[in-house]
């Protein structure tokens, strides 16, 4: 078989950690997050000045 | 759009060219090529896409080509993990190179004991110079495609890795090229696969299985395939399908035209006998 033996074990076996195939999952729930904070703090501020 | 790609593997073929002709290999329906990829080409393709792990080979002995070091070599450098699957009968001429250019894994595909046993030696010399230089580099495995002529020689070939201390053992099932050629009953894998567990673990050998079939298949979800004419395509078994050019288009091109082929792969009637993407078990014997 020509498939890489890397590819056939989902990266068990791999040159990298494998943390680097979770970049975009870790991006992403970062933005998320910052926009879950953001939104906290927009409110806050809102009642505070209220 | 660069991001899209980065957990994709590269997988590059450096020659068409072997040395051996083995008779489950799909390069015998394949047409005859002479061209090699240069390492012009092979920077080109490399930096196209945003790759973090690189396979350089396909359907042919990548030892052949002889720039293959250096491309290892200029991938490394740029924090790219390399990765080659070779016969092994060129291991003793290029032993120095292989250490020298910083490869990360090497898979011996293996699949009869008389190939493995003419190799033998060479494969030994490159696991006791990697011990005794107490280099972390290549990482070695064995990779074995099982099928009917070869079922009785698996556990044998297990029993070899572990003797010379390779790393793993990967196990993967036969794509079926050739009408002479058949992969084993869907009986004959249970059982196969009860005995190499058991065996690995007595033995103390790490030890892959193949995966299960899924649509999209592991192959085209985690890799792309770029031939040695420069062929973009989704994966090694379907080298006649064109995506794009890799060394004239950008990599990151052919996203579109790659996600519009997984819509469809359900549907192609390669991947359905494939035994990576056949969820029916039609790929048994």
């Amino acid at each position: 078989m020509c498939v890489p033996i890397s590819v056939l074990t989902k990266g068990k076996i791999s040159g990298c950690t494998g943390l680097c195939r979770l970049w975009p999952h870790i991006s992403a729930l970062a933005v998320l997050f910052a926009g879950l904070v953001w939104n906290f703090l927009r409110g806050r501020r809102s009642k505070i000045f209220k | 759009m660069n991001w899209l790609n980065r957990h994709l593997t590269l997988q590059i073929e450096p020659t068409r060219r072997c040395n051996l002709n083995c008779k489950i290999c799909m390069r015998r329906n394949l047409n005859e090529s002479n061209i090699q990829l240069s390492l012009e080409n092979f920077k080109r393709v490399l930096n196209s896409g945003n790759f973090q792990h690189v396979c350089l080979h396909g359907w042919g002995e990548p030892m052949l080509n002889p720039q293959i070091f250096q491309m290892i070599k200029y991938a490394e450098s740029q924090g790219i993990s390399t990765e080659l699957t070779t016969n092994g009968t060129l291991l003793k001429e290029n032993l120095e190179k292989i250490f020298g250019s910083d490869l990360s894994i090497i898979a011996l595909g293996v699949h009869n004991r008389e190939i493995f046993l003419s190799i033998l030696p060479q494969i030994r010399e490159l696991i006791i110079k990697r011990n005794k230089e107490r280099l972390r580099k290549p990482k070695i495995y064995m990779d074995i495609v099982i099928y009917k002529e070869n079922l009785s020689q698996i556990l044998d070939l297990v029993k070899f890795a572990s003797q010379l201390n390779i790393d793993a053992v990967v196990l993967h099932r036969l794509f079926k090229v050739h009408p002479s050629v058949d992969y084993i009953s869907a009986e004959e894998e249970k059982e196969l696969f009860k005995k190499a567990k058991e065996l690995a673990k007595e033995l103390k050998i790490k030890l892959y299985l193949p995966p299960r079939p899924s649509i999209p298949c592991i192959a085209v979800r985690y890799s792309i395939f770029v031939t040695v004419e420069g062929k973009i395509t989704p994966c090694p078994y379907l080298p006649e399908l064109y995506l794009g050019d890799a060394f004239n288009d950008d990599v990151k091109d052919i996203y579109l035209k790659r996600i519009n082929f997984i819509k469809n792969m359900s549907k192609h009637p390669i991947c359905n006998k494939c035994p990576l993407g056949s969820r029916n078990g039609k790929f048994y014997y």
